[in-house]
């Protein structure tokens, strides 16, 4: 069986196999963890938006009509199914933004000996919350964008195909995701650092209709 | 906030936002997730091609009585094996139907097969032919018609016991095909038969595990049962049945009917 390859593998679910569509998700299991993980933040809501993406695309297989990579169908399913997770627990909760708060700044949360050495943050626990509280205050969509052309590699062609939305509003989405992420961990920038981050200036990208980032 | 599409291209991903992302790693799926995914899709039932007769479903729509009732009666059922061994002929008792095997839930409410004495007897084990060789012969009686057919045919396989993956395997791993046909026309020999199943367009390699010899629509015919798919491991996961005219002419063919049924 492991010599088949996907698209043979949802053929032999198609026709009947119980076992070829298990060994899909067994294949890709770690990326499509790391994307539900990642989209929704949340372990819970990621298990459970894997479960019911993978069995709805189980019993949709027939719907796939090879335009696409097997994975990346998989990964649209995905997507969308903790997409609609994300955004039924936005309605719920929403962490303002820095600038959109009152009170102390997240800064106090850093340990200043670590942000020396830029790798040292990148490695912080610290960081890595801050890192994921950033994120759970993007909005569902430009999160998303974000997570799959930045974090999964993913070109914003894929990305635009996975969302099902045109080409300029993924890069949209990321620029203002970006913008709003860089704004967000601002406090953990090492100045002195190469190619520290700087707040989108709109470098080389038109916006139409909107007067830069938010 | 409203959104709107962007031109030119998306500018590279600062650095340092870059590592701050990329020191988020998900890491694999954890192992109870994997753990769950599995049981969730393991429950789901395997999925049925279009055109395909669930079998499993078939039979619940047949027991809460809107089926027809076939096959039923003591007026019936004939359960012819194959050809026995020579050494066989003369003293074995013929096995109620070769491949069949003890689940057979169905067999509790059909009369008992009986095995004719005509000669029209038994399969053997040890003498395997080659492959077009069907596994079971019988001849029912049944009249099967167009709109009866998927009833009919659960029936059949139900009474033969081949109504699951798991009893077809059986018959496949243990039963050997018939050596010698006692019918007619198709029925007539493995010759016959494997031309008449290239004449109805089905592959060379299928492979017939059940003759009916029958009517159809009032004339004499036959059903054939050949496994329609597999799994990756050579599991039967679908049967394919045809309805057809016992002498296979071109008139035959044309107007044979095909059924694919779904093994649960």
């Amino acid at each position: 069986m492991s010599e088949q390859t996907d698209a043979e593998l949802l053929a032999a679910h198609c026709a009947g196999d119980p076992d070829a569509f298990t060994e899909i998700v067994r294949r890709h299991r770690d990326r499509l963890w790391a994307v539900a993980l990642r989209t929704t933040g949340n372990r819970e809501e990621a298990s459970d938006a894997l479960q019911d993406a993978l069995i709805s695309a189980y019993r949709r297989a027939d719907s796939f009509r090879g335009d696409s990579a097997v994975t990346t169908w998989l990964h649209r399913i995905v997507v969308n199914a903790s997409l609609d997770r994300l955004r039924r627990r936005s309605v719920r909760t929403w962490v303002p933004l820095p600038d959109e708060a009152a009170g102390e700044s997240p800064a106090t949360l850093i340990d200043d000996s670590r942000l020396a050495d830029p790798r040292a943050a990148v490695e912080s626990s610290e960081t890595v919350r801050e890192v994921r509280d950033a994120l759970d205050t993007l909005p569902p969509d430009q999160r998303a964008a974000i997570v799959l052309v930045d974090l999964e590699g993913w070109s914003v062609e894929e990305a635009a195909r996975a969302l099902d939305c045109p080409i300029g509003t993924v890069k949209s989405r990321c620029f203002r995701g970006r913008a709003k992420l860089a704004e967000r961990l601002a406090h953990l920038r090492n100045p002195d650092a190469p190619g520290a981050v700087v707040l989108p200036d709109n470098g080389g990208v038109t916006v139409d209709g909107e007067g830069g980032a938010p | 906030m409203s959104e709107s599409d962007i031109g030119g291209d998306l500018p590279p991903l600062d650095p340092e936002l870059q590592a701050w992302l990329s020191a988020d790693t998900p890491g694999p799926m954890p192992e109870d997730v994997w753990t769950d995914l599995q049981a969730r899709l393991a429950a789901e039932p395997a999925l049925v091609p279009p055109g395909l007769v669930d079998l499993a479903t078939e039979r619940t729509r047949r027991r809460s009585g809107k089926a027809l009732p076939l096959l039923a009666g003591a007026a019936g059922l004939v359960l012819v094996g194959a050809v026995v061994l020579p050494s066989m002929q003369t003293s074995a008792p013929a096995p109620v139907a070769e491949g069949a095997s003890s689940a057979q839930p169905d067999l509790a409410t059909t009369p008992s097969p009986q095995v004719s004495d005509g000669g029209n007897v038994a399969s053997a084990p040890g003498s395997v032919g080659p492959a077009p060789a069907p596994r079971t012969m019988i001849a029912t009686g049944t009249d099967y018609t167009a709109e009866a057919l998927p009833a009919q045919v659960t029936e059949l396989l139900s009474t033969a016991g081949m109504s699951d993956r798991a009893a077809v395997n059986a018959v496949l791993t243990a039963s050997p095909p018939v050596t010698s046909m006692p019918g007619d026309g198709l029925a007539s020999s493995v010759e016959a038969l494997t031309d008449c199943l290239g004449r109805l367009g089905l592959p060379p390699e299928s492979m017939p595990l059940m003759v009916d010899r029958a009517t159809v629509d009032g004339r004499q015919g036959s059903i054939i049962v050949t496994v329609g798919a597999m799994d990756s491991a050579g599991q039967p996961t679908s049967l394919h049945a045809v309805a057809v005219g016992q002498d296979c002419t071109d008139e035959d063919v044309a107007a044979a009917q095909h059924l694919d049924l779904a093994l649960p």
